[in-house]
């Protein structure tokens, strides 16, 4: 993933303003050769960049009208992470209320999206109000609530992100890394994890361990390892190898779920490899973080597998019917800032991957130290495309089928 | 026309309260039945067309008649044997001895519920298993093995020992309540013949609390054979154990998001299956409650009960007491308070013990969500214990002491909820809440305190009406058929001569109902919306998300106000064992010698 490199990394309320409209005016005429180490086209690079230059008048006239229309509303309800700490809720809901001038009530609640989706979906096809007016989710869950139409289109989403997110106006980051493929002007990237091996260091060395998805179904693995019900550690396979055959990998996938010594949601499946009971666990990187920011002399390591590991975008969305659109759209966009993120982040330690703070950056020194090939669903057209076949009837039954045979069926 | 008259159906105008409350609950099981069925011929989520009879179709498989449902039989009648193993004797013990310290026992049994079935689950896992069990490791070094193959999890006797020790206290407080009120000349009069105190427990005391033990057998294994997370956690999930509750819960949510969200109409289906042979169950339920008045032990007589002096023997109940809690409370109870202390949970060893602190404890109420999550928590806890003991109470009374036509019916359909799995009735209930605020947006439902109430209640009145078909089966009619006489109405009946004579289940179904409401996750989770969160689901987030030294330090806490109010509540009440109805007036105790 593209990364800009051009402003020093430490961001603060010195990029609002004019000083940051210099920046962005210093950036693009002296430094557009270094714009393009970084691997973008310079094309789409020139015009965001241009778009963030020219924005601020526009930004700020439609920034002032949403701010103007979230007053009337008078409130936001919002959903974050299920796993984020409550007491991130007063700090969040303060810093948003401050940054944009607001008097409104704030209301964030604490929501796993895959069990409030369909309940969204319903709404959505029932006609009825939503629930919540913001609301965030992952590649896979994003694409079930726009498919069906329960998110709605931000109107000049660029501009709006510009005079929102500093790091967008400074032209550190492009709009369409924040939003882009199918989620364009609808759903805001503000986080990811990446799937990895997480293992006890005194029961398996870090030699001993798997190399490929493949090596699971190894008899020398049996019941030494869990993974979680759902299907993301396989799920990407079919953009990852050139001639990839369907039944084969599930054939494989059935032989690692008959390895495998628990089905367990992964932070449940990292605390029994701490207590002993497992070697390793098929896991996101940020229970790793979790454990060790807790205790430090903790017995867990990590590693990539060699073929593969998926990279899981996080992304917020404003539903259709919100009852609250503009101050929920304030909402979606102002998360996607250095400013939300220096809130949430130490708590959760999740990284940003457009973000610049420490754990962002080791996210990926991580990645290209151990050369890990890390895939997401938004990568290019062959990703989306898969992305939106498992959203067809066929996609839907293999997933199942995927995952009956992560338990081995 | 007087307060007795009769009309076809053996309705009296004096029952006609209690039978519209009866149908105005049952109508919402309906509604909610009808929904759960109509899902299962839907494609996918019921907002929209089609027609299927896949999710009917899918079940239908070899491992199902193979492993599925031999497992499930396992975990449901091991779930039996293990919950009456120790429920029965304890009820006798705390109810009709004089064992010491019955209020703190009492207590601690009630208790039971609130801890969370993860934590019991990963307890034993921590005592119980090959490679970390630390009753393994004991045993190995002892004999010399290098480890023990013994554990719990991917069994389904593991499954059902577990479920046992937690649903054991379902099987008490359905049994406590009449057992405290057994008229104690039938017992005097098997003394007089000469019968033995075993003997007479036996033959006497046993047959007339037998709805009692019946009611909670059938609800033991209803619940057993539906609960997911202890079955998944010992080896369900995997596919190593498969029970019809884990095949439910996969079922609907397979694991992938894009799929899990679509197929409720299969927890449905397997909602009829978990019904079928508990409709079986309750049909014998229903034919022993025809011959009510064989249990109707409470006269106008005389129905003080007297309490065994159990003399040397009472050491031997205490500890068979103190064995189950230390099992089912204990542990867990150290599990909890072990991971409260760890910042990571990890087996205890002196590098362990080296990084306890109380860092879990910091910022606990705040992290728990505060004030706005207490106050939700109690609100639902009362409301729903008030309201299933009311409609319990009117059911029950309609079931048990009139004749009306549909009586058997209405047994039968308060029942059903408990087969149906809660993910399927929450979801149903989200729905329909979902059509309101359409159809109906003056009515607040969706994302309120009412919609978790409401799916409270309908699921635990399958409980409560056991509680209380058992209780109003031992009050005798003589006693309503006197104030009758005395031209008394029947709802003054009620308040002033039966409700004081069953006190003793109604305050255990009150407490009991409000331990499960205070602990229900499932629902509550699945209906939560940004202003109805209660504490278990909290707590559930907490586990959830990775945090489970806070999860284990909310827990704690949880544990300890719950037990704290409920001794205080049990005191206030006038005790927390057979003292409720009798031992004020004090009987004397019936020693080995009478």
């Amino acid at each position: 993933m593209a990364r800009g490199n051009c402003f020093p990394r430490k961001q603060s309320s010195v990029y609002r303003g004019r000083f940051s409209q210099f920046l962005v005016l210093f950036c693009f005429v002296f430094f557009p050769y270094g714009l393009r180490f970084v691997g973008s086209p310079w094309v789409a690079v020139e015009s965001h960049i241009a778009a963030a230059a020219e924005t601020p008048g526009k930004g700020k006239k439609l920034l002032d009208e949403l701010v103007r229309r979230a007053k009337q509303e008078g409130e936001v309800i919002a959903t974050i992470q299920s796993s984020w700490s409550k007491t991130l809720v007063q700090p969040l809901a303060d810093a948003f209320k401050k940054r944009f001038g607001l008097d409104i009530k704030v209301t964030v609640a604490n929501v796993a999206s895959a069990r409030h989706f369909p309940v969204a979906v319903a709404e959505t096809q029932s006609g009825t109000a939503a629930t919540y007016d913001a609301v965030q989710g992952d590649d896979s869950e994003t694409m079930l609530l726009v498919g069906p139409g329960g998110t709605q289109k931000v109107d000049g989403w660029e501009a709006l992100l510009a005079e929102i997110n500093p790091l967008v106006r400074s032209g550190k980051v492009r709009p369409d890394q924040i939003s882009q493929g199918p989620f364009t002007d609808h759903s805001f990237l503000y986080m990811a994890n990446v799937k990895q091996l997480i293992y006890n260091t005194r029961l398996i060395s870090e030699k001993d361990l798997p190399r490929t998805h493949k090596e699971l179904a190894d008899p020398k693995y049996k019941g030494k390892f869990a993974q979680p019900p759902w299907t993301s550690h396989w799920e990407i396979a079919p953009v990852a190898f050139e001639n990839f055959d369907r039944n084969e990998w599930l054939e494989v996938v059935r032989r690692a779920g008959k390895n495998t010594g628990a089905v367990l949601g992964e932070s449940a499946a990292v605390q029994r490899v701490i207590l002993g009971e497992f070697a390793f666990a098929l896991a996101q990187d940020r229970y790793l973080r979790q454990i060790l920011a807790k205790d430090p002399k903790a017995p867990v390591a990590y590693r990539f597998f060699d073929d593969y590991n998926e990279l899981n975008g996080v992304y917020y969305s404003v539903r259709t019917r919100a009852r609250h659109p503009a101050a929920g759209t304030l909402w979606a966009l102002w998360m996607t800032t250095p400013e939300a993120q220096a809130i949430w982040q130490p708590s959760d330690l999740q990284a940003v991957p457009y973000g610049e703070s420490k754990l962002d950056r080791d996210f990926w020194l991580g990645i290209e130290k151990s050369k890990a090939r890390v895939i997401g669903f938004l990568d290019n057209e062959r990703t989306v495309e898969l992305l939106k076949w498992y959203r067809t009837e066929e996609g839907r039954k293999y997933l199942d089928a995927m995952a009956r045979a992560i338990r081995g069926e | 026309m007087s307060a007795s008259t009769r009309r076809p159906g053996g309705i009296t105008t004096a029952n006609a309260l209690p039978l519209a409350f009866s149908w105005l609950i049952l109508a919402v099981v309906i509604v909610l039945l009808a929904f759960v069925l109509y899902m299962t011929f839907v494609p996918s989520l019921p907002t929209e067309p089609g027609f299927t009879l896949k999710h009917w179709s899918n079940v239908a498989s070899s491992r199902l008649l193979t492993r599925v449902i031999p497992n499930t039989a396992i975990v449901g009648f091991g779930a039996i044997f293990v919950g009456a193993f120790f429920a029965l004797p304890m009820a006798w013990l705390l109810n009709r001895t004089t064992l010491p310290l019955r209020a703190t026992f009492t207590t601690m049994i009630g208790i039971t519920p609130v801890i969370p079935g993860f934590i019991l689950a990963m307890g034993w896992i921590m005592l119980l298993d090959e490679r970390i069990g630390l009753l393994n490791n004991v045993a190995a070094s002892l004999l010399g093995f290098s480890s023990i193959p013994l554990s719990v999890k991917d069994s389904p006797w593991g499954i059902a020992w577990v479920l046992g020790l937690i649903l054991a206290p379902a099987i008490f407080f359905l049994v406590a309540g009449p057992l405290c009120r057994i008229d104690p000349s039938l017992e005097e009069a098997a003394s007089v013949v000469g019968m033995r105190h075993l003997t007479t427990l036996r033959r006497v005391t046993l047959p007339l609390v037998w709805p009692g033990i019946l009611g909670g057998l059938i609800y033991v294994f209803m619940t057993a054979v539906s609960i997911f997370e202890i079955p998944a956690l010992l080896g369900a999930a995997s596919g190593k154990v498969p029970v019809l509750a884990s095949e439910i819960f996969y079922s609907v949510r397979p694991g992938g998001p894009l799929t899990a969200t679509f197929a409720y109409g299969a927890a449905g289906v397997y909602g009829t299956l978990l019904a079928a042979p508990s409709l079986v169950a309750l049909y014998v339920y229903l034919r022993v409650l025809e011959r009510t008045e064989r249990y109707q032990v409470i006269t106008g007589k005389g129905y003080r009960p007297r309490e065994t002096d159990l003399g040397g023997w009472s050491w031997i109940g205490v500890g068979f007491v103190v064995l189950y809690l230390a099992l089912a409370v204990g542990l867990p109870l150290l599990v909890l308070l072990w991971a409260s202390l760890m910042p990571v949970l990890q087996m205890p060893s002196r590098e362990a013990l080296s990084k306890l602190s109380f860092t879990n404890y910091d910022g606990l109420f705040e992290g728990l969500g505060g004030f706005g999550v207490i106050s939700n928590t109690v609100v639902l806890v009362l409301s729903v214990s008030l309201f299933v003991s009311f409609f319990s109470f009117m059911v029950s009374w309609v079931v048990v002491r009139t004749q009306a036509q549909s009586r058997k019916l209405m047994d039968m359909l308060v029942m059903v909820p408990h087969a149906i799995p809660s993910l399927a009735f929450a979801f149903a209930l989200a729905m329909l809440g979902i059509l309101a605020s359409r159809w109906l947006p003056w009515l607040p439902l969706s994302g309120t305190l009412g919609i978790i109430a409401v799916a409270h209640v309908i699921n635990r009145m399958p409980y409560g009406t056991r509680v209380m078909n058992s209780a109003l089966a031992q009050v005798h009619r003589e006693l309503e058929e006197c104030a009758q006489v005395c031209g008394t109405k029947t709802p003054t009946i009620m308040r002033t001569i039966i409700l004081p004579l069953i006190k003793p289940s109604v305050i255990y179904l009150v407490v009991w109902t409000a331990m499960l409401s205070f602990q229900e996750v499932t629902m509550a989770l699945f209906l939560s919306g940004p202003h109805n969160n209660v504490l278990s689901v909290s707590i559930w987030v907490l586990w959830e998300g990775g945090n489970l030294g806070t999860a284990a330090a909310g827990a704690v806490a949880m544990v300890a106000t719950t037990g704290l109010l409920m001794f205080g509540i049990l005191r206030l009440a006038g005790g927390p064992t057979a003292g409720l109805v009798g031992r004020e007036v004090g009987a004397a105790p019936l020693t080995k010698s009478q």
